[in-house]
């Protein structure tokens, strides 16, 4: 596809991870409206068309050894969806995802059991990721079983407690259910699980939106306290950009399915090209009514269209007040726009 | 006992809420005390299980009774009591009231309409229930509504049901709904809270049009203190069923004086800083199976002294001007009560 959408943006390491113009699309069924002549048969029983909802239309990104990249969009842009499909929860459409020189996408499930063992992923919800008839070691042990990590039961029992100890939970709690413990600490059972295969990389899927706001800041420090001790490497998912901007290095934005600005962090919270991301970065609430009242604040209007039915050319064209012509008929792809600052728009602000 | 310029809306004196359950009882709200102004946003701020959405729930006499047990020594709207004699809610005064002059915006728009019926089913109900008024003034009126709320094609899409709308608009259909009758209250309980942060922003801005337009006053309940920060005039902030601190927005941001509070400020990522570590309370909110005799904040506060495990730190003035209140010991023994 487009050349310059997978282009490297810095020069330096070779990336841990690439993902290039990703598609991830769910088959569904529309009904065909009969006309009036139609048979009562066909009226009865329409037909059926196989409708595709483009969840990820063509992402492409490359992740770097260390760094902490930021999937961020409203919900339904396809954040969650392109996580999946990195790991194969969903398998791809189109596209290629490359783990360390090795293509993911054509493997077969035993051959990918052994790559899920660098990429690892925390969920969203602390209530619903975790088996409640499984104790505390049994869930964080699990994965280090099905990929044999450790040799032999005393290693893992080992690694167990210090993993247990690395996200700060007790040993006592080795032997407990999650029903026992609070929002902050089952995060912490999830983080534990991700850990113990010894990944690379941790998809972690909006880890603290569930989270209360003083448990949050505590699950926050753990993700930068384990990055730093194990060299990790994050695919942060979120929505909320405050966190995003104190987590991240980088930052990519999404929209309808597509990336529509990828920066560093830095740059993107100065300076933002797309005016989706403009509009996104003015509407976050900032805890200070002397900043909050005064504000001008950039209130899109209407909402995300149906990803079932994305609008032609642009897909933000549709709430974007600088479109014109141009933006209705045609797609604008990543371009690099300023150093490292991709931007998939025809009228970036300078 | 504050600053008179307005009329008084609601006033609510030493409210508790219990539920019993198989393990106990829950002390979900403490005696909590306050009073809403005619045209005023009041925010409410707390974690879950903080009491903030109970309390709201309660007062309205939405609880199930039992498990629940609502009392209060005072509770009035317009000046009128909703109490009975022995002090807890009457149910026949606040039945006319709910829908009517006091009217509720709930969180999730999906779970709180009917999937069964019409918005236009739905919408007519309480007014029709409240007000001799035909079916067809009705119908006006709730298009006049949806169109208020910034529902385009009114007419036609009042016949809708909830399904076919997205969330954003689904609430922008709940607000119309508490608007029916024109309330002299609108309390709003986390109505944000389910919405992305473009559509979050459409919400509040109508909130606010809504409150300037109509004078309606709004209880504003969050747990995000970036959105409080932006449209409300006062806060109370709520922890283990009692409300630690309340005062003027500008007031309690420029000097936040409870522990807890400035915790809670401290732990939000701010997009204007740069920090390594975020700052955090340690532990987890207080379980409330039992009444506490002393401060609920003691076991996860970096401030606590020996006299705060001397009974619930009074519910005192630090700034009377900007109605400042605060209950902790720290400023119980500055002023040297």
């Amino acid at each position: 596809m487009d050349k310059t959408a997978t282009e490297n943006t810095s020069s330096q390491a070779k990336p841990i991870l690439q993902v290039k113009d990703l598609k991830v699309y769910f088959e569904m069924n529309k009904t065909v409206k009969p006309d009036e002549s139609a048979s009562f048969f066909s009226k009865v029983f329409p037909k059926k068309e196989k409708v595709y909802l483009k969840a990820v239309d063509g992402v492409s990104f490359d992740l770097y050894k260390g760094e902490i990249l930021a999937l961020v969009g409203e919900s339904g842009c396809g954040k969650s969806t392109t996580a999946r499909g990195i790991l194969q929860l969903h398998r791809p459409r189109e596209g290629q995802v490359i783990l360390e020189g090795q293509e993911l996408t054509t493997l077969s499930p035993r051959e990918l059991k052994k790559c899920r063992q660098k990429i690892q992923m925390v969920f969203q919800d602390p209530y619903a990721s975790l088996n409640p008839r499984m104790t505390v070691g049994d869930v964080i042990a699990e994965p280090a079983k099905v990929f044999r990590t450790y040799k032999n039961r005393s290693d893992l029992q080992t690694a167990l407690i210090d993993t247990m100890k690395k996200v700060g939970l007790e040993k006592k709690f080795i032997h407990r259910y999650p029903h026992a413990f609070s929002g902050g600490q089952r995060q912490r059972i999830g983080i534990a699980r991700a850990l113990i295969s010894q990944p690379e990389i941790i998809v972690a899927d909006e880890p603290v939106s569930a989270l209360d706001v003083s448990i949050q800041a505590q699950v926050l420090n753990l993700f930068s306290d384990l990055q730093k001790d194990l060299g990790l490497t994050y695919v942060f998912i979120a929505h909320d950009l405050s966190v995003v901007k104190h987590m991240c290095t980088r930052v990519a934005v999404m929209y309808l399915g597509r990336i529509v600005e990828v920066a560093p962090t830095k740059k993107i919270f100065e300076k933002q090209r797309h005016p989706y991301t403009q509009a996104l970065i003015s509407a976050v609430n900032v805890p200070d009514p002397v900043i909050e009242k005064k504000r001008e604040r950039i209130v899109l209007q209407g909402e995300i269209p149906s990803p079932l039915n994305p609008p032609h050319g642009c897909p933000f064209h549709t709430r974007c007040s600088k479109a014109q012509d141009r933006c209705r008929q045609e797609r604008p792809y990543l371009e690099e726009k300023a150093e490292n600052h991709q931007v998939a728009c025809f009228f970036p602000n300078d | 006992m504050e600053t008179n310029k307005k009329k008084i809306v609601l006033e609510v004196e030493e409210l508790y809420t219990k539920f019993t359950t198989d393990e106990g009882v829950v002390h979900a709200v403490n005696g909590i005390s306050y009073s809403i102004r005619e045209g005023e946003i009041v925010g409410i701020v707390g974690e879950s299980g903080s009491g903030k959405s109970v309390s709201n729930l309660a007062l309205l006499g939405l609880l199930a009774t039992p498990p629940a047990k609502i009392y209060a020594k005072k509770l009035e709207f317009l000046g009128e009591s909703l109490l009975t004699k022995e002090g807890f809610l009457d149910q026949k005064k606040l039945r006319k009231l709910r829908g009517n002059k006091i009217s509720m915006i709930f969180q999730d728009p999906m779970t709180s309409l009917n999937p069964f019926l019409s918005i236009r089913t739905q919408m007519l109900e309480a007014v029709m229930f409240h007000r001799k008024i035909s079916k067809e003034k009705a119908m006006d009126l709730a298009v006049e509504k949806l169109t208020l709320v910034g529902i385009a094609d009114a007419r036609e899409r009042i016949n809708y049901y909830p399904h076919e709308f997205s969330g954003g608009m689904r609430q922008r259909v709940m607000i119309a709904m508490a608007l029916m009758c024109d309330p002299l209250l609108l309390i709003a309980d986390e109505p944000t809270t389910a919405l992305d942060v473009t559509i979050q922003a459409q919400i509040i801005e109508l909130l606010q049009e809504i409150n300037e337009k109509l004078q309606t006053t709004i209880i504003f309940i969050t747990h995000d203190l970036g959105v409080i920060a932006g449209i409300s005039e006062r806060i109370m902030v709520m922890y283990g069923g009692s409300i630690v601190e309340s005062g003027q927005t500008e007031d309690i941001f420029a000097h936040t004086s409870h522990p807890y509070t400035k915790g809670l400020l401290a732990s939000i990522p701010k997009l204007d800083e740069d920090k390594d570590r975020l700052n955090t309370i340690e532990g987890s909110p207080p379980f409330l199976l039992k009444t506490l005799d002393f401060c609920p904040f003691y076991d996860r506060c970096e401030q606590r002294m020996d006299s705060c495990l001397e009974g619930i730190p009074p519910y005192i003035f630090t700034n009377v001007e900007n109605e400042h209140k605060v209950a902790c010991r720290l400023f119980d023994e500055q002023n040297g009560k």
